[in-house]
């Protein structure tokens, strides 16, 4: 595979082609942190396919600092939160009856064992989530994490040793009812 | 080595990655520092567990499909990628329609609309089209659709946006859509429309109570009925208010609710109605909604006008499976609606303050049952990590232990007490980890069904609703 850099210069040469060697390389763990952040696969895939188009487009456009996969993950996080926002906007119409969707996650997309995990991980707030997810699925570094996220190392650190306690309350409670039911 | 200094080694300790030394400080530190015992096992646990989430599926032609998007968007500008969230606030559009058409306007003085609250609290079933233009993060964007109800909980709509046409059924708690199969992008994804389990009261009269300066407008004719017509606005500070009293403070999540709370001080929604002089019925609405964009700055807007017809004409609404239960081509059901809760509750606790040894953790259930069914068989068990026990959390039966039956609208009160051995556990170790004590009640449905409720700590995901108002004898 060509390295990154090699597929840069390419597309900038006008060989739009290339860029499929990127998406490729970065697919699995954008479509993965995109569900994990969202809740909702379908969603996810929507959202990772508008992340590769606009990262795309500002290669073409701008010559960033940050290397390739600090900056995917920069941009899917900024449209997971747009993404939620919107959410807002529908849930604060006075009906206040726009009820979040119901997580995509299935006993078809996903092994069994899984799903408590999931559950719990979508109950631990969004910032804190990005970072467990980054962290413990995709295995980021806080340093890597605070460069995509935009935010310092020590922030990093905050958010994930939160965001743990929160994510352990939540798999308990998820533990323990599944178990009485 | 302070406790900061220790989190950011957690990775490479885990890992086996730091010195001999480094290691032996932070051994030191942990055996005398309870707060990073737990939050190093926290970190362990989250570790262990995320760790398994390696596999969600990627379409085979998901890089393919990308591309194409990719060249289309280098080519001319995306008018697409709005259709989500546009489909969305349309689909809000039409909820805010339906609320409004089943309100009890009876909270309002006037007596029209308290006569209006009985005629549609009467209906059995109508129809109703509407039309609407949505302006998000300045893109404009036409919706139209058509819904049919018949009531109690059925509901029926199609939806036109961008030339291609959803469709929804709504029966209970179950809705399936059909989305359009020339859909290009192949992943347009509809928003949760949760209408069909109907608003719940609270919600309803929240809605009216914040309803404000309604003005009397000259009359006039739809569909050949005279009609009174009406404008009224929404008193969003009021909503806004009331619902953050209604939150408490020491919920998780509590911040970021009261946060979201405060940024909708600066919507603004514009209601006009058209009511049927002989019957009441609301023949027609109009309804502007502005909401700030929060990337933009600019403002959202929506204004949609909705028709009302075929009052009380016979229509039937089922879902789209054949005999044998199949789903129909093309449709999917999407969502089944949280369950409601069977139980309000009132739980406190209290941890003795006396000897650290021998520190008395008592908690107290107050609980009622505010379902329309009876619970057998109901008991109230506690988990707890708060305890000397081995194993990593122990579970304890609270008084009353023999089961007990609550009909609709009794209580019962549980109590239990233990003691935990708490000399080397800080004072905030301590009520962290009562805090992260699980209160379940258990009981048995009039179907015979076990079911169990979660009743500490309070969910972070459904909020639990304040227990209805019932009403009087």
């Amino acid at each position: 595979m060509q390295d990154e850099a090699q597929i840069i210069n390419l597309m900038r040469a006008g060989d739009t082609d290339a860029f499929t060697g990127i998406v490729e390389r970065y697919q699995g763990p954008i479509i993965r942190y995109l569900d994990r952040l969202t809740g909702e696969y379908e969603v996810a895939l929507d959202l990772a396919q508008d992340t590769f188009v606009r990262a795309y487009q500002g290669i073409l456009k701008t010559d960033t600092s940050l290397s390739l996969q600090a900056w995917l993950y920069k941009i899917a996080t900024n449209l997971a939160r747009q993404h939620h926002r919107r959410k807002k906007i529908l849930t604060f119409i006075p009906s206040a009856h726009v009820e979040e969707p119901e997580s995509s996650l299935s006993a078809d997309d996903y092994a069994e064992g899984n799903m408590a995990i999931n559950e719990a991980l979508l109950k631990v707030p969004e910032k804190q989530r990005a970072c467990l997810v980054l962290h413990f699925v995709e295995g980021l570094k806080y340093r890597e994490i605070a460069e995509a996220l935009g935010i310092s190392e020590d922030a990093v650190r905050k958010r994930v040793v939160r965001g743990c306690e929160q994510f352990r309350q939540a798999y308990r409670q998820q533990e323990v009812i599944e178990n009485e039911v | 080595m302070r406790c900061e200094e220790l989190e950011k080694l957690f990775p490479d300790y885990l890992n086996g990655d730091i010195s001999a030394s480094q290691k032996q400080l932070m051994d030191e530190h942990l055996s005398h520092c309870a707060r990073c015992r737990s939050t190093l096992a926290a970190y362990e646990e989250a570790r262990q567990h995320l760790s398994f989430l390696k596999d969600a599926p990627i379409p085979s032609d998901f890089a393919k499909a990308t591309m194409t998007k990719v060249k289309a968007a280098t080519t001319k500008s995306r008018s697409r990628q709005w259709l989500r969230p546009a489909l969305g606030a349309a689909t809000a559009v039409i909820v805010l329609a339906i609320l409004l058409v089943t309100q009890p306007w009876g909270v309002n003085p006037q007596s029209v609309m308290a006569k209006a609250y009985a005629a549609t609290s009467n209906l059995q079933s109508y129809r109703m089209t509407s039309s609407a233009t949505i302006t998000f993060e300045g893109k404009t964007i036409e919706q139209a659709s058509e819904w049919e109800f018949a009531f109690p909980d059925r509901h029926h709509g199609k939806m036109t946006l961008d030339g291609e046409t959803y469709e929804f059924i709504i029966i209970s708690d179950k809705q399936y859509t059909r989305e359009p199969s020339s859909t290009q992008s192949g992943t347009m994804y509809v928003i949760g429309l949760s209408s069909g389990s109907g608003p719940s009261k609270e919600e309803t009269l929240e809605l009216l109570d914040t309803l404000t300066d309604l003005e009397k407008l000259p009359d006039e004719k739809i569909d050949g009925v005279d009609c009174f017509h009406y404008r009224g606005r929404v008193d969003i500070d009021r909503m806004v208010d009331k619902r953050k009293a209604e939150l408490d403070p020491a919920e998780p999540g509590y911040e970021e609710r009261v946060e979201a709370l405060e940024r909708q001080r600066r919507m603004k929604t514009e209601v006009e109605l058209w009511i049927g002089k002989d019957d009441y019925l609301i023949r027609q609405m109009k309804r502007d909604m502005q909401a700030p964009s929060e990337d933009t700055g600019e403002w959202d807007t929506s204004s949609s006008m909705v028709r009302y017809y075929d009052f009380n004409e016979p229509i039937e609404i089922e879902p789209p499976v054949t005999a044998s239960g199949e789903l129909l081509p093309g449709w999917r059901l999407v969502s089944s609606s949280p369950k409601e809760s069977t139980f309000s509750r009132d739980v406190t606790f209290t941890i003795g303050d006396d000897d650290p040894a021998h520190q008395q953790i008592s908690f107290r259930i107050a609980i009622t049952n505010i379902s329309e069914e009876v619970a057998s068989n109901v008991r109230v068990t506690v988990h707890t990590m708060a305890t000397n026990e081995e194993s990593r959390s122990v579970r304890m039966e609270a008084e009353p232990s023999a089961p007990i039956d609550l009909e609709p609208g009794e209580s019962e009160t549980y109590c239990i007490t233990w003691e935990y051995d708490a000399s080397h556990t800080s004072k905030d170790e301590l009520a962290r980890l009562v805090n992260l004590t699980t209160v379940l009640a258990k009981y048995t449905t009039p179907d015979g069904e076990e079911a169990v409720e979660l009743l500490f700590p309070p969910d972070v995901l459904y909020p639990s609703k304040p227990p209805p108002k019932r009403p009087p004898g």
